[in-house]
């Protein structure tokens, strides 16, 4: 428990990195979807982490990445929302008897299902409130559908292939 | 004070929540409205900095489209140059010129960050107020207009790209100036959607969009793009057409902007009219 905070730091980092100069300038899907991989960030923070903590911690990464997206608040205002519906959501989705001592939620302690189920939730949480802060109308109705549904897709996809990656680095 | 104390610990994480939700609102309803640019010209200092240290990556795989570009452009200035022309000249004085008088001015810039993939599209420009960029200015390239300037820092400067649901552009057709407004439907890189124009009005596919120069932003005559379809909605007196776009925001990386001489002359005498 002691190594929390670097490795968190670190992935705080690298994840805004990756996204703003990779992720960002691949346009390869239809709709040229960009997947939020940064959503990984609050999704792994321990269980143990203080409320507080983790609203300030996710509106820390919405700014930078709206510094970096030209139009302020929206990362912000997203990903703050999330990390204030997680207490909730690991509440809906625990077994009955709690999550164990000394586990992270990820897919290396909970299973597939299991963090699909929790990620996905996540993800569409953040996809549908960032998506309709972008249009602001009802006019691109059903673009901004068809976005909020290819991006969850390609997100979830990555963010469970980084998930394999970290958990076969971690064992070898 | 002892009970509002109580009350703030017991429910700090919904507070936190709500003052967090509150200040992220406030910040996209100030960078929506137009005034409010103290933060996000800071802010273009910042990601711009980033940006032009890091654009490296990107850059080198579009090399091959960039030379190829930038001879293309050179080819067309030099066949304009006075010495790709014989001389009929033989006796040649000094003239004043008073039947032309310069309106537009050149400045090219780099694109050291450029994204096509959401609703509101921006460009960010290695080139600010120092080089001579203002609010307003038009930006293009050889191949036709990209968008307009929309904030500068000290050395960048952020535009508004054509591929922007905010951004309405004033168009003509080529062949008999008739006038309409173009703008992003939100979706195709490679597509803009002309309205206004009537329908008693001859088009086929293939013919030539240019800016019509009613706006101050963009002179007269740049092209925008070919019409690839187009069709008459029911009840309608207007066609629905949709422009091929010349330039290729995909591969955006030199761009000049533009500046106009005599704006502000235009401006004053449009505003007394009013």
């Amino acid at each position: 428990m002691i190594n929390t905070i670097p490795t968190n730091s670190v992935r705080f980092i690298l994840l805004i990195l990756f996204q703003v100069l990779v992720l960002n300038n691949a346009n390869l899907t239809p709709l040229n979807i960009t997947p939020f991989v940064f959503i990984l960030f609050i999704i792994l923070l321990p269980f143990e982490t203080p409320s507080w903590f983790l609203l300030v911690a996710a509106f820390l990464m919405g700014f930078v990445l709206d510094i970096f997206s030209d139009e302020l608040g929206k990362f912000a205002f997203s990903l703050v929302l999330i990390a204030f519906a997680r207490p909730t959501v690991l509440r809906l989705l625990s077994s009955r008897d709690g999550y164990r001592k000394k586990t992270l939620p990820n897919l290396q302690d909970y299973g597939l299902k299991w963090f699909f189920k929790y990620s996905i939730i996540m993800i569409l949480i953040h996809n549908i409130s960032f998506y309709f802060l972008e249009a602001f109308q009802l006019k691109y109705l059903l673009v901004t559908f068809a976005r909020i549904i290819l991006n969850s897709t390609f997100t979830v996809i990555l963010i469970i292939l980084l998930q394999f990656f970290a958990v076969n680095k971690r064992y070898s | 004070m002892q009970n509002l104390f109580n009350f703030i610990l017991r429910y700090h994480f919904v507070l936190l929540f709500l003052a967090l939700e509150i200040t992220s609102i406030t910040l996209i309803v100030s960078t929506n409205q137009e005034k409010e640019r103290v933060l996000l010209s800071s802010a273009n200092d910042v990601s711009g900095y980033f940006y032009s240290h890091f654009n490296f990556i990107t850059e080198y795989l579009s090399l091959v489209e960039m030379n190829e570009a930038l001879s293309k452009e050179n080819a067309q200035y030099r066949n304009s140059f006075v010495s790709a022309y014989k001389s009929n000249i033989v006796l040649k004085q000094e003239i004043i010129d008073n039947e032309y008088e310069q309106q537009y001015y050149y400045i090219s810039a780099r694109v050291i960050n450029n994204s096509i993939n959401r609703l509101h599209n921006y460009i960010t420009l290695d080139k600010g107020k120092k080089a001579g960029i203002e609010v307003g200015m038009a930006v293009v390239t050889g191949d036709g207009i990209v968008g307009v300037v929309r904030d500068v820092s000290e050395n960048y400067a952020s535009v508004i790209s054509l591929l922007n649901t905010k951004l309405g552009v004033s168009v003509k057709l080529k062949k008999n100036g008739y006038f309409g407004s173009a703008s992003w439907s939100g979706t195709d890189y490679s597509s803009l959607s002309v309205k206004e124009i009537p329908n008693h009005v001859p088009i086929i596919i293939g013919d030539t969009i240019i800016t019509s120069g009613y706006s101050t932003i963009f002179p007269e005559g740049i092209l925008v793009g070919t019409i690839n379809k187009f069709d008459q909605e029911q009840g309608s007196n207007f066609y629905n057409i949709s422009v091929k776009l010349s330039t290729n925001f995909k591969t955006l990386s030199y761009v000049y902007v533009i500046g106009d001489l005599l704006k502000t002359e235009r401006n004053e005498l449009e505003t007394v009219e009013e």
